[in-house]
């Protein structure tokens, strides 16, 4: 078999691999939250407030830990029960960085730079917090889509009755099997893309400091690499400057290949747009922004 | 679709899940792991194998009521990939380096890898230390335009899977008269850690599955020492030319224990040095002979090899060491320093691939019959 095929092959397992457990494991936290907390209860805990709900959201990251693959599951689980949607939105794109393992990891890759560890947390809560500011806006029944209701009377339809313990594993089993496939589709995405494209290309945007964010962001966009590891992925760039380290870090949990495939199956379209374009947008200029004050 | 069809492709995504969830637990209790994800991570991904199984097999007990084709094609295009791809060690070849046994060949050669290395200097300050590092990695060589060759020296990291994969680069400058390094060999180096006058910017490029490589433009290592992983056997004689093993190499050629040196398992071996080693076959020939029989000349240098691999602080822990022959040599610790059988250790801990050579001084006579 052809070297290049087998390293594309062995990309795109080590990708499923890597992911899949924590993508399990999201959508075990988000059947249990499915079937034994009840939108009654869950609204107990959520504040009245529209800042109380982002703050909330915001800070959830810090108490469950979760990386990026695990939270849309969750995310979409919470919605269905009727979590308000800036709650919901503010954790999905702050928890896979604003979260202790991946705060420590930043702090260890940037060789002890709290600049780094703090320019990073204070982008993913401009962001988040941003985004969650215009879902306010928006109608409730323009947040998820139809086929994640389907799925998620079809397992309510087949519950055993009497254990809540299977139904539990159900759901996370249509849960993660809803989800994979677009797991699969981005390691295959990013695989390909970390086998096909020369290497020389990244080099074509070191020199600018408007370039080098956009080509990092690009870079962080299509490599989809884990949350917890993008640090010491962005370190080793050692020709750009610190802005775009921080680009990278910064867009990555928020939107990559895998990513845009599981928003697509999970929100709707016009949630699914301000989850893409606004931290896009938001990263570009406070990466920018901080390469100019740096 | 028709309800037994339905039926039929719920089960089957079902099996598809568990499937996968076996293979994910096969593949991390297999050797190959360590190729394509971090090593620290095997228990994550057992733990997601053994959940997804256990979702798959509930699935499978009550499938979807509507479920959907792509679930079922995606998984099923990954399975196809793992078997047509078969991901195996070879993969990581460029990441993962060979497996060179418990001892380093200098104190402290593990201490600043040259990852430690690279990240001071990607600080780029000004009062980087310049001077003596020790770094191992992978040679890399590049063609230049005048036909002369650049060395780099990678060293490879991977965070959480091969999709991270990277590597920390820093050029080599050989010093004059050193023979070119072989492309894709791992070494240990020992030099100088030097800042030329003009910076030198090298294109990134693809080392098998590390797609990108970032070499140091303000720093270049100058090599005083190599220690590379050769086989056990070109230690023994290539490695310290100013001392000669020729008669024990040719004996170990002649009675086959050569190959058994290059195969499985980890060996100490006790080199004596010619004039020493001759001095004991003479006692070994039969009155009147100038040979030894093959079947006792391998039987006595079977009493320099050890089963296991030994350093030479390893060998004071040890009072008695069993060897090939069955032979067991005595160790004594004579000033801190191990003694076998009577003789002294010239040149200690040379790293092989499979094993370590100790430089020996007399050799020891060979068993009474």
């Amino acid at each position: 078999m052809d070297e290049t095929f087998r390293i594309f092959a062995a990309i795109a397992t080590a990708i499923a691999l890597e992911a899949m457990p924590f993508l399990a494991l999201g959508a075990l936290l988000s059947a249990v939250i499915e079937v034994f907390v009840s939108p009654a209860r869950l609204a107990r805990v959520v504040p009245r407030s529209a800042a109380g709900q982002i703050a909330l959201g915001l800070s959830a990251g810090l108490v469950v830990p979760t990386c990026e693959c695990g939270v849309v599951p969750v995310a979409r689980r919470l919605l269905t029960k009727d979590v308000p949607g800036p709650t919901v939105v503010a954790y999905l794109l702050s928890a896979p960085i604003l979260n202790p393992v991946v705060l420590v990891s930043t702090f260890v890759a940037f060789r002890g730079s709290w600049t780094m560890v703090g320019a990073r947390a204070a982008v993913a809560v401009v962001v988040a917090g941003t985004v969650a500011v215009l879902v306010r806006r928006l109608p409730r029944k323009d947040l998820v889509r139809e086929s994640a209701a389907a799925n998620h009377e079809d397992a309510h339809a087949h519950d055993m009755p009497g254990n809540r313990l299977l139904a539990v594993w159900r759901h996370a089993a249509i849960d993660f099997l809803e989800m994979g496939k677009y797991l699969i589709l981005g390691a295959l995405a990013a695989a390909a893309f970390k086998t096909f494209v020369p290497p020389a290309v990244v080099s074509l945007f070191e020199g600018n400091l408007v370039l080098s964010i956009l080509g990092m962001m690009a870079l962080a966009i299509l490599l989809s690499v884990c949350s917890e590891a993008d640090a010491f992925v962005a370190a080793s760039f050692v020709t750009f400057p610190a802005a775009a380290h921080l680009a990278f870090v910064s867009i990555g949990p928020m939107v990559d290949i895998k990513l845009i495939g599981l928003y697509a199956a999970t929100f709707r379209r016009r949630l699914f747009v301000l989850l893409l374009a606004v931290p896009i947008v938001l990263v570009f200029l406070l990466s920018l922004l901080f390469g100019v004050l740096s | 679709m028709t309800p037994r069809r339905t039926r039929l492709l719920g089960r089957l995504e079902a099996f598809l899940l568990c499937a996968f969830g076996v293979m994910a637990w096969l593949f991390a209790r297999g050797p190959s792991y360590t190729a394509l994800m971090n090593p620290s991570f095997r228990w994550v991904t057992l733990t997601g194998a053994v959940l997804l199984t256990s979702l798959g097999l509930v699935l499978f007990l009550k499938p979807r009521r509507a479920p959907g084709r792509s679930a079922f094609v995606s998984f099923a295009v990954l399975a196809l990939l793992v078997v047509l791809g078969r991901p195996d060690q070879s993969i990581g070849a460029s990441i993962v380096p060979p497996d060179v046994g418990p001892v380093l060949p200098r104190e402290g050669y593990d201490e600043l890898l040259l990852e430690n290395l690279f990240r001071t200097l990607s600080e780029e300050v000004e009062d980087v230390p310049e001077g003596k590092v020790v770094a191992q990695g992978r040679v890399h060589t590049i063609a230049r335009d005048d036909g002369s060759v650049q060395h780099i020296l990678l060293c490879p990291k991977v965070a959480c899977c091969l999709a991270d994969a990277l590597a920390y680069a820093v050029r080599l400058e050989l010093p004059p008269g050193v023979a070119p390094l072989e492309g894709a060999s791992w070494v240990y180096v020992y030099g100088d850690l030097a800042k030329p006058d003009a910076p030198v910017a090298l294109p990134p490029f693809r080392v098998g599955a590390i797609a990108y490589t970032a070499v140091s433009r303000n720093y270049l290592l100058r090599p005083e020492e190599f220690v590379d992983y050769r086989t056990l056997l070109e230690d023994v004689t290539g490695k310290i030319p100013e001392v000669q093993c020729a008669a024990f190499r040719n004996a170990l050629q002649a009675t086959g224990l050569e190959k058994v040196l290059q195969g499985e398992g980890t060996f100490t071996v006790f080199a004596p040095v010619d004039s020493a080693f001759l001095r004991q076959l003479r006692t070994l020939a039969p009155a009147g002979s100038d040979t030894v029989e093959a079947p006792r000349l391998r039987r006595y240098l079977e009493s320099f090899i050890v089963p296991t691999s030994l350093s030479r602080s390893d060998l004071l822990e040890h009072p008695t060491l069993e060897t090939l022959s069955g032979r067991r040599l005595e160790v004594e610790v004579a000033n801190g320093r191990p003694v076998v059988e009577g003789a002294r250790i010239l040149f200690a801990d040379q790293l092989g691939r499979n094993g370590i050579v100790h430089i020996v001084h007399p050799a020891w006579p060979p068993a009474a019959d």
